[in-house]
């Protein structure tokens, strides 16, 4: 089997597994107490209008037709509709994932880009004053409380300093670009709006510094302990012995092999980022799923729910494909037992 | 080439690969190289490039007359019939006009789309009149078919704010007298219709059927579209983040007062207080809602800023259960109030709330009666009660509060207290509103004590009793106390078959004694809202579910 068969198997097992995502999820909404067409017929709703939203969304059926009501209304394309706004799940997800997704990416770059470095640097000079202040960047990293982090931030450069916003995706002055991917970087970059871009950037450093510092953390951590374990390797001191120069050493020959470990760490670290979005995203405004999920989870809205769920579902699954066939270009033996 | 004509030219060269679904690995790898040029280069790019506005942004006028609003509720649905909260009225207010509307505190019905509402003397037969200037963006009158068209919309729709008119009428009520003049029948007796009639807002027939799909009416486009004839029109609409509103030029409503309307309406989701306090005191915005104690007295102390003290007509109340329990006890009802410490209740809330002395907020003039034989705090007259009582001994009692809500946590803390002195062992238990909602669904698996914030639809008694206290209410969470009473029953209904304001004011007195009198529930404080505004704003604030941007100017 190559790696383009191997990749087709995993991506066909998705769909077993997202099935499974929706009949837990479905299983779990209609097992929590509460009735959320009461609660969307309001306080003085009339008994007509509250059996009228139970008819309209079906909750007046069994429940093994609501579930397959839900099955065969994905396989053609309806998520379903929000009980409390009445807008569409799909449309709604297409309006909030965007906004997550670029946060969540702009922070993994950043953590990724500091953190490894940082990790190896702290990995080559182990024990010296630049390792210890690496480890207590990584200890502060995954000790403090995001939403802190996140006021420290808004208070210091916001208002203190007045050099970044505090909120919102976009300043004041600008619109959103023309819709292609949602990524308002992408996009305004695309439509040549470079001062969009340019805002659209500054609206981003804080929410993703926040974002990214603990997820920069535990990849310097990881790599500093995955690159001390393999520098202490035979290859690595027979490379050494033959005379290779030890940025070569260090770079090509241990770092590489140290870097599968990081890499789970990323793929981890990327879903843990979607999930910690929701804090941040409170912190900073940021229209981002993390949002519409926690407010559809309090008023028990089943179909956002279940919506955001299997685009998680989708997420984490192709994220550890991705870092599966990652591990093959890193270290070709894994790339040939997968063959 | 400069780096400059580089980056445009690697720039076009993504669009037209993204157009062409063609991007491979070296193109993306070029296009992020051209990505961080750009940013680099983003300071002399900004200022040789024209601003990308939206068209009509009204906030990028930098408009000193621009209402900004930063509340962390979202508009989720324009819908002039559908939609119905705090924040999706800004809205509908902004781009719809209804047949009434309120101002002031107390607020006042006042005419708008109707010049005038009459009832005859048992309130079941209304005839309204229309203005004659009164058009829709379109230019189309607003006349009475217009009117009658949105009467039914609304009944058909039975969503939103349909409850207040569904059991009063049907789509056969309102019917047409002539071009300017609306009859409409009820099915039984409600003196307050006029104090309704702000809800219904009067959407363009033409515009609605124009964007009809598989017969919704219209419903999926007016989410995010209007089809209004309001003071403002929508400038851009960016779900879960902003939402713009621009003057609409020929609004054919002139006003009252002498400054200058608005220019723009901009509503902003800030969720979280601190950062809604950082965005008041950097100019972002000029209205913000929900602040924490601290942000709003910190906004206070600073002289740019008025902290809103007006209090509100909306009641906070412990809801006990009238039906099951030790609280089905009358003597253990008033024992419950009298060891309900009402004063550190207010401090608990910093002091932004007033005391209730009775079912209805003192603020709602002139219905709430003055002299109510209130239970107040006193353990001696607790203890007297529960010696009274089948419960003298003690019990444990329920107290359900929505999870994370502080205030309704500390009223819990500072009743256990008391109670422990009583020996009654009082169970905090906090729940997520929809559990609360489905556990006041009947008697028998409603708490013993539920806190309960009601809202203000209408200015009426009525708004507040019915739907607390009515029989028929029972199930609702504003009717978790379960009480029933025929006696109190025909008081309420007499009270809505009479136009007659003495006769109303007579037998709301007597529900409210009887209401006292039976201890139905604890009622605590009415809030003062936890809003602050810049100083140059006059009265921005109504206490009618949120406020009228038609009624908000800047002075100066």
């Amino acid at each position: 089997m190559n790696v383009a068969a191997y990749a087709l198997r995993r991506l066909l097992l998705i769909v077993p597994t997202l099935l499974g995502v929706t009949l837990l999820t479905f299983a779990l909404s209609r097992l929590v107490p509460g009735d959320p067409a009461r609660l969307a017929a309001g306080a003085q709703a009339t008994p007509e209008m509250y059996e009228q939203i139970r008819r309209e969304f079906g909750l007046d059926q069994p429940l093994p037709a609501q579930y397959w009501g839900y099955l065969t209304g994905l396989f053609q394309g309806d998520w379903g509709r929000s009980i409390l706004s009445r807008r569409s799940v799909v449309e709604d997800l297409q309006t909030y994932w965007p906004a997550t997704l670029e946060l969540v990416l702009v922070a993994m770059a950043i953590a990724t880009l500091v953190g490894v470095p940082l990790g190896v640097v702290s990995a080559v000079r182990a024990d010296r004053p630049v390792d210890q202040a690496s480890r207590l960047v990584s200890l502060v990293g995954v000790s403090v409380p995001a939403f802190w982090l996140a006021v420290l931030l808004q208070l210091f450069f916001g208002l203190r300093l007045g050099w970044l916003p505090v909120s919102g995706r976009l300043g004041s002055a600008f619109a959103a670009p023309p819709h292609l991917t949602g990524l308002y970087l992408v996009d305004s970059a695309a439509a040549g709006q470079w001062a969009t871009f340019g805002d659209a950037a500054r609206q981003l450093v804080l929410p993703a510094l926040t974002l990214s510092f603990p997820a920069l953390a535990t990849i310097a951590r990881f790599t500093r302990a995955s690159l001390l374990e393999t520098l202490g390797q035979d290859y690595v001191r027979t490379a050494r012995a033959k005379g290779v120069a030890e940025r070569r050493v260090v770079l090509r020959h241990a770092l590489r092999n140290a870097l599968i470990p990081t890499i789970t760490m990323i793929g981890l670290s990327f879903g843990w980022s979607m999930g910690g979005s929701v804090l941040v995203e409170t912190v900073f405004d940021w229209p981002g799923i993390g949002l519409y999920a926690t407010k559809s989870a309090l008023t028990l809205d089943f179909s956002p729910i279940m919506g955001i769920a299997l685009l998680y579902g989708l997420v984490f699954s192709l994220i550890n494909i991705g870092v599966d066939l990652t591990y093959g270009l890193l270290d070709p033996r894994i790339a040939r037992g997968a063959a | 080439m400069s780096r400059a004509d580089l980056t445009a030219q690697r720039m076009a060269d993504l669009r037209q690969a993204m157009r062409t679904h063609s991007i491979d690995r070296r193109a993306f790898i070029q296009v992020a190289g051209a990505a961080a040029v750009a940013a680099g280069l983003n300071r002399d790019v900004a200022a040789a490039a024209p601003l990308t506005r939206r068209p009509g942004l009204v906030r990028a006028q930098a408009s000193a007359n621009t209402f900004v609003y930063g509340s962390g509720q979202d508009i989720s649905n324009l819908d002039p019939h559908t939609g119905h909260d705090y924040s999706i009225t800004w809205g509908q207010r902004a781009v719809y006009d209804s047949l009434l509307r309120y101002q002031g505190n107390p607020p006042e019905l006042r005419p708008l789309l109707a010049t005038e509402v009459t009832g005859n003397p048992d309130a079941t037969e209304w005839t309204i009149r229309l203005d004659e200037r009164a058009t829709f963006h379109d230019g189309a009158k607003v006349d009475a078919e217009a009117v009658r068209y949105n009467f039914g919309r609304m009944l058909r729709k039975n969503l939103g704010v349909a409850w207040m008119f569904s059991t009063i009428m049907d789509e056969e009520s309102a019917q047409v007298v002539d071009p300017q003049t609306l009859r409409v029948t009820l099915l039984e007796p409600f003196a307050p219709f006029d104090a309704i009639l702000p809800w219904l807002f009067v959407a363009n027939p033409a515009l609605v059927q124009a964007n009809e799909v598989d017969g919704d009416e219209g419903e999926a486009w007016l989410q995010s579209h209007e089809a209004g004839g309001g003071p403002f029109t929508i400038a851009a609409w960016e779900i879960g983040s902003v939402y713009e509103f621009a003057r609409f030029p020929d609004y054919w409503w002139t006003g009252e007062g002498e400054a200058a309307p608005l220019d723009g309406f901009v509503w902003r989701i800030i969720r979280e207080s601190s950062t809604k306090r950082i965005a008041m005191e950097t100019g972002e915005i000029t209205y913000g809602d929900t602040f924490t104690p601290e942000d709003i007295e910190a906004l206070r102390a600073d002289p740019r800023f008025v902290a809103n003290d007006a209090p509100s007509l909306s009641p906070f109340a412990i809801k006990l259960n009238n039906q099951a329990g030790p609280t089905a006890d009358l003597n253990v009802r008033k024992a419950l109030a009298h060891a309900f410490d009402y004063e550190a209740a207010i401090e608990a809330v910093s002091g932004r709330g007033t005391v209730m002395e009775g079912p209805l907020a003192t603020a709602l003039e002139p219905w709430h009666k003055t002299d109510l034989p209130v239970l107040r705090f006193d353990m001696d007259a607790a203890r007297a009660a529960l010696a009274a009582s089948d419960f003298a001994d003690g019990f444990e009692l329920e107290y359900v509060y929505v999870t994370g809500l502080t205030a309704e946590e500390n009223f819990g803390l500072i009743w256990l207290e008391r109670l422990a002195e009583l020996g009654i062992t009082l169970t905090m238990a906090p729940l997520v509103w929809p559990d609360m909602v489905a556990r006041a669904s009947s008697a028998e698996t409603a708490p013993n004590a539920m806190a309960v914030y009601s809202g203000t639809d209408y200015v009426d008694p009525d708004n507040f009793l019915w739907q607390a206290y009515h029989s028929s209410q029972a199930g609702f969470w504003a009717a978790a106390s379960h009480y029933q009473n025929p006696e109190l029953d025909k008081l309420l209904e007499d009270a809505r078959a009479s136009t007659d304001e003495a006769r109303r004011k007579e037998l709301y007195d007597a529900a409210q004694l009887k209401l006292v009198e039976d201890a139905v529930e604890i009622w605590v404080y009415t809030e003062i809202e936890n809003d602050a505004w810049v100083a140059e704003l006059g009265e921005p604030y109504d206490t009618i579910m949120g406020g009228d941007v038609r009624n908000i100017r800047f002075q100066g």
